[in-house]
């Protein structure tokens, strides 16, 4: 009686931990986060041909540097805000992951037991880096070895960052612009102390630079003094530099010229204004916002970009809309998929135990667990959708994502109605383990990318892909209860009531993948119809749809001509979810056909060892089964 | 003979069977999985000729395993004879019997596509203007009036199609009067020879067939005149310049031509424009402005990626474009299939069947509850 008395509260706690994990870590992680990065994490700038909040495009590039979120604590943004204002600052940051330690071998930098390397570990290697890159690119991506791919990876990150690093650099003072001469620095108007100028100090100066270099040109380039000549050098170097700098990231200013729209960078802004950027109000406010982050002056950061926001907007007035990066920041603030993640491995974790020990309080848990999980799921998709105004169905990650959500769901759904835990083991096990797939493809940057024209059309992507995408999620969940029938079958053979129920799920939820998969197969066709003129073309992507819909109908026509029972079901419900991966990630990595996007080299070997320890489990369970039988152990 | 009877006919009794169901469905999944594989060394095209439009093929040369077309086939017969002796018998399953239906018609829209759709296409410049679109796979030997490479374009040209040609081949153009016998024909090959074609060098056929250029060696004389001259043509489906061919005191310009299939309109590409996400190379979309002149028909539309223009059994996509020195040129898939609506119907079937089923199946239950 006393333990029962007790579970109630001891749920109240679980209830109460879990709400304070999902709704309040946004808030410790928002306290954490410096106040004066904030202002800098609103300001819009044009990555990847869509606007973005500079908080996502810093998460992106972090993660695609070193595959994390943040540095040594520290969030992406005011990593990113070091880089910018402050580039030596971040020198010492481990943000460059290595994965293969030949590489740092081969480039002649000492080995780090951890995998990821700072700006000044990677610098001595650079130029060997480059040249072992420009070998490795030769040849063609797909045919690159791993450690060519690495190269090529590290080489690229690397240049990523440097751009980044040189986004103020016409602030620095260049070794190129030597005004220690003072005939030089007297004619430019710069302190001659000073031994050299910076790009900027240069450019603004243009008309005075300009008329000594027509007074050099017209003495015909002979009997030149020495204060010419180094202004000559001067106007070479800056000529070169400017055209070869161009417009580099990041793009943070719009600028219409006729019909083309541009964004421009600081860099971009100079080339575009010459030596009347310093007019420029919006230049001044970025020059503002990095002196006051550099002097520590807080107040006049928030004020400058405050002002630049304000300024961005009248500029624009009419012209373009601005997004409000407001959903898009709460988005990446709450990092709805990670912490979902978190909670659906929890439940998983519950749900083993409760299958080993039978408590009504452990299975409150499971299922606020994975109703917590379900949340921040649902939460993400919607914000996706509204950010990117349509269904979020239109990469490999989120598929992924919406896969996960959609078996989640639909355990959900079936715990409610069964109640016998089956339904939260497919919630946790496909969560957890779809979001972790999910994870891994979110390192090669935004996952919020924009279409291609052939994908462009909101109608085909509410329709075809989710409902594949609902078939694919049927069939996972199918060979998640698969998996449980032939385990509880092994070990448990004397609860047929049980057995029985798993395998009418099985049959249930495999009908479901069946009717999803056959109807987003046919919509796909419709799709491929509307587009490229046929409704079926045998591409490997419509192959893979369309094994998983002949496979089901294997399985459940041998069921319905009784070639196969509940095992069999069940062998052919695991089989299917092995056919589910191949034609979601297995075609991909054919690199071949019309489908052909999301490559991944890693994705091969988790296909490879998913098949491999599938097949073995298949193998020896149904064997096991046979074994049991023949000795009369597994009547069922 | 009444239906029971027919029904224990052995050959009935294995077609109806559903392990021959499962078997067929089971060999099918081995095609498409082999044949998904097959495509990485081999091309699309060869896998579509050896898995899916086969009846029968051989693995290593020698041993025979079952084609789609034969699977298909089989499954069709099992598939009508179980809607004839399964599903109509009981009201319970009406909705399998519409969802099998469906299944059948669409096997039969697939049937229908491949034997009767024809696959075509345009390229135009801006300004350009076409009543016939080209053949992706299928050239022709078309006689001209003249050795001018425009000529090569000649609407009311007479032809005769290379498909099928071969070695010994006689191919006839009876408004020219000529008979041509074939020395040689390669689906891909290269001419070689300066100014004109002085030998073919066959190759390789490609993996997509679309690219292959190929070639003719022919002896040419005048109709029905066994004793006459003859004349040896070299040609070869890259060369712009008709070759001319001297029987019956007349000449005759001969060339290699992709096949001309007539649109019902006149095409003019009135516009094309590309779109990019700013600042990034990403399309976001490609569209072509055409000027449609025809019988009952004198409009302008806009075909972009997702929306093909249909005019009768004729639709147009927009597939590609390319930047050329004279302008911008688009191209436009243009499939002509009188039974594209097939699929769609099916499709409906299917869905309601479906729905029918399952409504069944939830008012029985129900019905059990109460």
């Amino acid at each position: 009686m006393s333990n029962r008395r007790a579970l109630p509260r001891t749920l109240r706690g679980v209830i109460g931990a879990v709400l304070v994990v999902t709704c309040t870590a946004g808030v410790v992680l928002g306290a954490d986060r410096p106040v004066d990065v904030d202002a800098l994490a609103r300001i819009v700038v044009l990555d990847g041909g869509r606007q973005k909040p500079l908080d996502t495009y810093a998460r992106a590039r972090l993660l695609q540097l070193s595959g994390r979120k943040t540095v040594a604590g520290t969030p992406a943004i005011a990593w990113l805000a070091a880089l910018l204002f402050d580039p030596s600052s971040a020198d010492h940051h481990k943000v460059f992951l290595v994965n293969n330690p030949q590489v740092a071998d081969a480039i002649g930098i000492p080995v780090r037991k951890k995998r990821r390397y700072s700006y000044a570990d990677l610098f001595p290697g650079a130029e060997k880096l480059r040249h072992l890159a420009t070998r490795a690119m030769r040849e063609k991506a797909s045919k690159r070895s791993p450690f060519d791919a690495e190269i090529v990876r590290l080489h690229y990150n690397l240049h990523e960052y440097m751009q980044l690093t040189s986004v103020f650099s016409f602030m620095t003072p260049f070794e190129g612009f030597d005004i220690s001469d003072s005939a030089v620095a007297a004619l430019l108007g710069l302190d001659s102390t000073r031994q050299y100028a910076t790009f900027l100090d240069l450019i603004t100066r243009a008309p005075a630079l300009s008329s000594a270099m027509k007074e050099i040109q017209a003495k015909g380039g002979n009997d030149l003094n020495h204060s010419e000549v180094a202004l000559l050098d001067i106007a070479r170097t800056m000529y070169d530099m400017a055209k070869s700098i161009g417009n580099p990231p990041i793009h943070i200013v719009p600028e219409s010229s006729g019909d083309r729209r541009e964004w421009l960078s600081p860099w971009g802004m100079i080339n575009r204004y010459r030596s009347n950027v310093k007019d420029d109000p919006e230049f001044g406010m970025l020059l503002a916002a990095r002196e006051a982050y550099r002097a520590g002056n807080q107040e006049v950061f928030e004020g400058a970009l405050a002002s630049f926001q304000a300024s961005m907007e009248r500029r624009v007035a009419g012209t373009l809309e601005l997004k409000d990066p407001g959903l898009e920041l709460l988005y990446n603030r709450i990092d709805p998929f990670a912490r979902a993640k978190i909670l659906y491995g929890l439940a998983l974790l519950v749900c083993l135990v409760l299958m080993a020990w039978h408590r009504k309080w452990l299975y409150a848990t499971a299922l606020v667990l994975s109703i917590a999980a379900l949340l921040p799921h649902t939460f993400g998709l919607l914000a996706r959708t509204v950010i990117m105004a349509r269904p979020p169905v239109t990469n490999l990650y989120e598929t992924f994502v919406f896969v996960a959500w959609a078996a989640a769901a639909l355990g959900l759904v079936l715990e409610l109605r069964q109640k016998k835990s089956v339904g939260l083991l497919i919630a946790g096990v496909s969560g957890f383990a779809l979001l972790h797939i999910a994870g891994r493809h979110a390192l090669e940057g935004d996952t919020m990318g924009m279409l291609t024209a052939v994908l462009d059309s909101n109608f085909w992507l509410a329709t075809h892909i989710i409902t594949i995408a609902l078939g694919y999620a049927g069939c996972c969940a199918a060979g998640v209860v698969g998996h449980v029938y032939l385990l509880k079958r092994l070990f448990a053979a004397d609860d047929r009531e049980g057995l029985d129920s798993l395998a009418r799920s099985v049959y249930g939820i495999l009908v479901f993948g069946l009717i999803f998969t056959t109807a987003g197969t046919v919509l796909g066709g419709m799709w491929a119809d509307q587009s490229w003129g046929r409704f079926w073309g045998w591409d490997p992507k419509e192959n893979g749809a369309l094994l998983i819909v002949l496979w089901c109908a294997i399985v459940l026509h041998a069921r319905a001509a009784g070639m196969i029972r509940h095992a069999g079901l069940a062998a052919g419900a695991v089989m299917g979810l092995v056919l589910v991966m191949f034609a979601w990630i297995g075609v991909n990595l054919l690199g071949i056909g019309l489908h052909s996007y999301g490559f991944t080299s890693s994705g091969a070997a988790f296909l490879l060892w998913f098949v491999g320890i599938e097949t073995a489990f298949l193998c020896a369970s149904l064997g096991a089964i046979r074994l049991q039988k023949n000795r009369g152990r597994n009547p069922v | 003979m009444n239906t029971t009877r027919i029904q224990n006919l052995p050959a009935v009794r294995l077609l109806l069977s559903l392990r021959t169901t499962v078997a067929c469905l089971f060999l099918l999944a081995v095609l498409v999985l082999w044949g998904t594989f097959y495509q990485v060394d081999h091309g699309l095209y060869a896998a579509q000729e050896r898995f899916f439009h086969s009846w029968i093929l051989l693995v290593w040369g020698v041993v025979p395993f079952p084609g789609a077309k034969l699977v298909v086939a089989v499954l069709s017969a099992n598939l009508m004879l179980s809607i004839l002796f399964r599903f109509v018998r009981d009201y319970r399953l009406a909705g399998l019997l519409v969802v099998h239906l469906g299944i059948a018609l669409l096997f039969a829209s697939s049937a229908f596509t491949y034997y009767f759709a024809e696959e075509s296409f345009v390229t135009l410049a801006e300004g350009g203007v076409t009543s016939s679109a080209l053949s992706y796979h299928d050239w022709e030997l078309a006689a001209l009036s003249s050795a001018h490479p425009r000529a090569i374009d000649e609407p009311d040209a007479e032809t005769v199609t290379l498909a099928g040609a071969r070695s010994g081949s006689r191919l006839v153009l009876q408004n020219e009067n000529l008979e041509v016998r074939v020395l040689e024909f390669h689906a891909n090959c290269e001419a070689l020879g300066r100014g004109s074609v002085d030998s073919l060098v066959p190759k390789r056929p490609l993996a997509q067939p679309a690219e292959n250029i190929p070639c003719l060696a022919a002896e040419v004389r005048a109709l029905g005149d066994a004793a006459g001259s003859t004349r040896t043509v070299r040609l070869h489906g890259a060369d712009p310049r008709p070759a001319p061919v001297v029987a019956g005191g007349k000449v005759t310009y001969l060339a290699l031509r992709r096949r001309r299939i007539p649109l019902p309109a006149r095409v003019r590409l009135v516009d094309f424009t590309r779109t990019r996400h700013p600042g990034t190379s990403i399309a976001k979309s490609f569209e072509s402005r055409l000027r449609i002149t025809g019988e009952g028909i004198d409009r302008e539309v806009a075909v972009s990626m997702n929306r093909p223009f249909r005019h009768g059994a004729f639709t147009f996509f927009q597939t590609s474009y390319a930047e050329t020195e004279a302008g911008e040129m688009s191209t436009l898939a243009v499939v002509k299939n009188t039974g594209r609506l097939l699929p769609y119907i099916a499709s409906i079937a299917i869905a309601l069947g479906m729905l029918l089923h399952y409504l069944f199946r939830a008012m029985t239950r129900k019905r059990k509850k109460d």
